[in-house]
Formats: structure tokens, C-alpha cells, sequence
């Protein structure tokens, strides 16, 4: 946690200064706002970068206890079907992302896997696209 | 009178009244879910309101709020598990209910008290909330900013023991607000030449991605068996006489929970346990309180759904969330073209009405599902978690997508996401940023229209009674908070 927490302080100190700096070619009345919140994070960081001198030290990412290439899968995963997704469209895409990440969380019994993500491609389809009118990624070539 | 009959009447037409109820039952079976919150819930759900005409998608949105609030009392029953963090304390009696065969009647109990308690808050919304907008109507400018002040230092009860962290986190909340054109002069603003980015950054993509696309990256790290639902799901009824034996608690708790709806920063589980606590001392069979009796599981679920009215009363009246649900809730009027606040009640009071009346509706609603329906219904707990946490996933990037029909949407969702989960690991409180994100451009403007009528001399915020006393609140608020945090720390070092 204390390591954890110097690292978040420091980014959040570079953050301050940017946007302090950034703010500098702003007009007079629009830079007012961000200068000051600028100010209080980098105030409030400090704070918490002293008050964390007496926090004992504790371990954030406690590896052995969750999958984190599982979940490092997942967002890749879910990465890619937003970028193929725009051009092969919903329908394709959607159902074989749905599969990939259910065979990833737990392997086999693909016959359930195959027909959830079927079933929840079309009704998440008719409920935007038909009832609602909301146009969904549609084949681009 | 005749402004509530009218919004029953809207209501009442058949497609709205169809999307209150499925609204109502999407709510309940989100809540239901172990790990899905009814802040989850909401923000997944409300993409579906925004082609919908105001009042059907604002109306849809109670029965989302009331249903998944009540929604977490099944799961805390069947399965010891709270679907969300107001049923905690129905866990302690209604789980033991369960274990005794009475699964059925402590689920009766939690929707008719459910009911009750929602009930009771839509009414004291119905007669309150006008009287608070009429006295709101007084307000000006700096009164608006010393309002959006003290909702701001909401930020600083919700964070819990990390109030300094809470704070950062709405530093950056104010930070993402400030992104898009100005709104006093029009000058660009953290736009990096973005075309995107001129208009600010999507209120409902921030929302998914913090609240539902870091669960479900949460939810990835180690998938929880799924439960298996293996109770006998009948004697639903409660009878006469046990309805009678919990009618006092179920009225006590229900105004506990809407008076501490009312107050920011509170929320459903603070009021649960409140009323729990109070119904225990109070009770006759107290000292059974935790083996299986219906007050029990009457006096928190009166009490959650008691505090879904309290919370829309500054939410309506004043335009301050209190807590993140109802900051969606501020974000869906927002983007239906409605700004919340004393002029509501006079430009679209009709609306408003209808609103009140969705909230009576969706707490009778989920009563009846909760009654004669809760064999099929608390079914989906079965879902097993790799089939549904994938599904979560592609519902929040089609609600996210669906907005603008924007793919730069997505990305902004994505981003929030994994900040929302990264935050999370350091103890960094996500809930403010979304405070900040709605009520930052408030106070900006409202402080640089307060110096405009005052041609710029800051003694406006310290000449105007009602501004002051709120200032003064504010202050409070946060030095309090603070101080709370820094006596528990050292009672804590003591222990140790």
C-alpha cells in the first residue's frame, strides 16, 4: 500500500502540474477553475503522501489470490472486439467475443457457451436495434 | 392533487406502464445478482431510457432504482449472499429463515416491507419535495454554488475511511468536468484538438466504465463458484398476524430510511442497519434478532427502500446527488434535457408528477413479483458467473455505444474502466469522480456568475444568510468527516 500509494502520488502530482501548466494558455476567466482544482489535488497529495509515513505497509496486488492473466485476457478480448467490431459489425463479432471470453472464464461445456451467446447477441440486437431504434456496428466491406 | 393524478394517468397508459414494469423487473434481477450493485444496475440499464420520450425512460428508471434496490434482499436470503450492499443486514434473520425451511415467508415479508418502505418514501417525496422546491426557488447564484459546494463534500462522508483519497478522487472528477468548451466563453478546454472532446466527455461511458466495466474486470479475478437455489420456495403469504406482529417496525423503519435517504451521502445500507439496530432494541423478541425472525428481515428492507424516495428529494428539488445511484439518475434527466432543481417543479411539473407516480407504481410492482413470482425469479441466481460476467461486458459497451452511436464512447468507457479498477487496488473511492463530474461545471459556472453580479468582489458568498449557513455546512462536512477518520486511525494504532 505505501509503495502503491507513493507511486498514485507522484502521478498524481504530474497530473497537478499539467494541468496547472496547461491551464496557462486558457483565458483569464477560464483558467480560474482549473488552476484552483490543480491546486487542491496537489495540496491534498501531499496530505496523503505524509499521512501515509504512518501507515503500515500492506500488500495491493495480492497475486496468488486472483487470476490476473485472466483478467489481463479479458480486456484484451474485449479490446479487440471494439476495434473489429466497427467495421465487421455486431452480429458477427459479438457472439464469438461472447464464446471467447466464457471458454476463458471457465473451460468447456460449449453447447450452453455456443447457444448463451447466441441467444444473448439477438436479444441485446432486437432489443436496440428493433425496439429502440438504436443502429448497432453493421458490416462495413 | 390534480398534477399527482395526472401522472398516475401517464403512467397508467399501457406502453409506459409495460416499461415500468419490465424496467421494475430488470431492476429486481440485477439486484438479485451477488456482485452486481443496484449502482451497476442502474448505469447498465439507463442507455435503454434514452430513446425513449422523458417520461417513459425516467419512469423506467424507478422501477430499475426500486426493483434492484429490493432485488438484493433474494439473494441475501437464498444464498447468504447481498445482492446488493442495502440487504446486508437481511442477511443476519433472513438467511436463518431460510436454513429453517422458511424461505418462502421471510421473501414475502422482505417484498410486502420492501413495498411498504418504498411506498412511504414516494409519498413523503410527493408532499416534501414541492414544499423544498418552493423555498428553492429563492435561490440565486451563490446559494446554487454554495449547494453544489456542499454536495462536494458529500464526497468527503462517502469515502469512508479514506476521506483524503475521496477527495483526490473528486479532484479528478472536477478535472474529466472541466474537458469541452467552456460554457461561460466557449473556449476549448483539455480537448488535445479532439473534435470528440468538445462537448465534454460522455457522462454515461464514465459511469459504465467505472461502475460496471471494473466489476466485471473485478469479478474476473476469481470466479466464485456459482450458487445453486435448492429451497422450497413456498408459504410465500405472510399471515394476518405476522404482517400485524411487524406492521410498528416496518413504519418505524420506514421513516428511518427516509429520512436518512434525505440526507447526502447516507444511502440504503447506513439506513438497513440503522433500522435493524432500532427494531432490535425495540422489539419484544429482540434477543432472537439473528436466528430467524421476520422483523428481522421487515425492518432493513423497509428501510432500504424507505431511502429510494428520501434520496430524489434534494436530487429533484436542489439537483444534489447524494449517492451515486442517484447522480445516474441526475445524469439520465440531464441527457433527456432536463436540469433538476426548484425550476422542475414549474417548467415540467407534469413530468415531475409522473415521475412520483412511477416511484408509487414500481414499489408495487416488484410487491407483486415478490409475492407471485419469486419461485422464477430468483432462478437467475443459477446464472453461472463465466456465462454472465462476458454479458455484463457486451451490455456495457452497447449502452456505452448506443448514446452517441460514438466508437470514441467506447474508448472513454474503456479508459474509465480500467481506472475504476485500478483505483479500486489503491483505495481510491470511485463514487466521487462521478459527484464531481456532475456537479463541478455547477459550481464553476454558478461561482463565475455569483462574481459577475457581484462585479467581482467575493463578500456576495459572505452577505447572504442562506449562503453562508450552507458554506458553513460544508465546512462541517469535510472537516468532520476528516476528523472522524483521523480518531478512528488513532483508536486503531491503540488497539494494535
Amino acid at each position: 500500500m505505501k509503495r502503491g500509494s507513493i507511486v498514485a502520488g507522484f502521478l498524481l502530482i504530474a497530473l497537478a502540474i499539467v494541468v496547472w501548466i496547461g491551464s496557462a494558455a486558457f483565458t483569464a476567466d477560464s483558467s480560474y477553475f482549473p488552476r484552483a482544482v490543480a491546486a487542491i489535488m496537489l495540496g491534498l497529495t501531499i496530505l496523503m503522501l505524509l499521512e501515509n509515513r504512518t501507515v503500515r505497509d500492506q500488500v495491493v496486488f495480492e497475486w496468488e489470490k486472483f487470476n490476473y492473466r485472466r483478467t489481463a485476457i479479458i480486456f484484451v478480448i474485449t479490446s479487440i472486439y471494439l476495434v473489429i467490431m466497427a467495421y465487421v459489425g455486431f452480429l458477427i463479432t459479438t457472439p464469438i467475443c461472447l464464446l471467447l471470453m466464457m471458454q476463458v472464464l471457465e473451460k468447456g461445456d460449449w453447447k450452453v457457451k455456443i447457444l448463451s451467446s447466441v441467444i444473448t447477441t439477438a436479444a441485446i440486437y432486437y432489443v436496440f436495434q428493433m425496439m429502440l431504434d438504436v443502429p448497432l456496428p453493421a458490416w462495413s466491406f | 392533487m390534480d398534477l399527482l393524478v395526472h401522472g398516475f394517468a401517464t403512467v397508467l397508459q399501457p406502453q409506459i406502464f409495460f416499461i415500468l414494469v419490465a424496467g421494475t423487473l430488470g431492476g429486481i434481477i440485477i439486484g438479485s445478482l451477488p456482485g452486481l450493485t443496484a449502482t451497476m444496475g442502474v448505469a447498465l440499464l439507463t442507455p435503454l431510457t434514452f430513446s425513449l420520450p422523458p417520461a417513459t425512460g425516467l419512469v423506467m428508471l424507478c422501477g430499475i432504482y426500486c426493483g434492484a434496490i429490493y432485488g438484493g434482499s433474494i439473494s441475501a436470503i437464498l444464498i447468504r449472499t447481498p445482492g446488493t450492499p442495502a440487504a446486508a443486514a437481511t442477511v443476519f434473520d433472513g438467511n436463518e429463515l431460510a436454513k429453517k425451511g422458511l424461505a418462502g415467508k421471510a421473501l414475502g415479508m422482505s417484498a410486502i416491507a420492501s413495498c411498504a418502505g418504498g411506498v412511504f418514501s414516494a409519498l413523503c417525496l410527493t408532499f416534501i419535495a414541492p414544499e423544498l422546491a418552493r423555498v428553492a426557488l429563492s435561490f440565486s447564484s451563490p446559494e446554487y454554488f454554495a449547494m453544489g459546494l456542499l454536495g462536494l463534500s458529500i464526497v468527503a462522508s462517502i469515502s469512508g475511511d479514506y476521506v483524503v483519497r475521496g477527495l483526490i478522487s473528486a479532484c479528478i472528477g472536477l478535472l474529466v468536468g472541466l474537458v469541452g468548451l467552456d460554457n461561460l466563453n466557449g473556449y476549448p478546454r483539455f480537448t488535445f484538438g479532439l473534435v470528440d472532446l468538445l462537448n465534454g466527455v460522455s457522462f454515461i461511458p464514465v459511469l459504465i466504465g467505472l461502475f460496471a466495466v471494473s466489476e466485471a474486470l473485478r469479478t474476473t479475478e476469481s470466479m466464485l463458484k456459482t450458487a445453486h437455489v435448492d429451497f422450497k420456495l413456498s408459504g410465500v403469504l405472510p399471515s394476518f398476524s405476522e404482517l400485524r406482529g411487524c406492521a410498528k417496525t416496518i413504519l418505524k423503519s420506514s421513516a428511518i430510511g427516509t429520512m436518512i435517504g434525505i440526507i447526502p451521502a447516507t444511502g440504503g445500507d447506513i439506513a438497513a442497519f440503522l433500522a435493524y439496530g432500532e427494531a432490535k432494541r425495540s422489539s419484544k423478541n429482540g434477543e432472537k434478532f439473528g436466528t430467524g425472525e421476520l422483523e428481522g428481515v421487515a425492518a432493513p428492507e423497509a428501510a432500504n427502500n424507505g431511502v429510494t424516495g428520501g434520496a430524489l428529494i434534494p436530487l429533484m428539488t436542489l439537483g444534489i446527488p447524494g449517492d451515486a445511484v442517484t447522480a445516474i439518475f441526475l445524469g439520465a434527466l440531464m441527457l433527456q434535457g432536463l436540469r433538476p432543481g426548484p425550476l422542475l417543479f414549474k417548467d415540467n411539473a407534469e413530468l415531475v408528477y409522473a415521475i412520483f407516480a412511477g416511484m408509487f407504481l414500481a414499489n408495487i410492482i416488484f410487491m407483486l413479483f415478490g409475492l407471485f413470482a419469486i419461485k422464477y425469479i430468483a432462478r437467475v441466481i443459477n446464472i453461472p458467473k463465466p456465462i454472465l460476467t462476458p454479458i455484463i461486458f457486451v451490455l456495457c459497451i452497447v449502452g456505452s455505444y448506443s448514446i452517441n452511436n460514438s466508437m470514441f464512447d467506447l474508448l472513454v468507457m474503456m479508459f474509465f474502466g480500467v481506472l475504476g479498477y485500478l483505483m479500486d487496488k489503491f483505495k481510491f473511492p470511485v463514487s466521487p469522480i462521478v459527484l464531481a463530474l456532475i456537479l463541478g461545471p455547477m459550481v464553476e459556472g454558478e461561482f463565475r456568475r455569483s462574481l459577475l453580479l457581484s462585479s467581482g468582489s467575493f463578500s456576495i458568498f459572505f452577505t447572504r444568510p442562506i449562503c453562508v449557513a450552507i458554506l458553513t455546512l460544508t465546512v462541517f462536512s469535510v472537516v468532520g468527516a476528516y476528523i472522524q477518520q483521523r480518531k478512528k486511525h488513532r483508536l486503531l494504532k491503540l488497539e494494535n
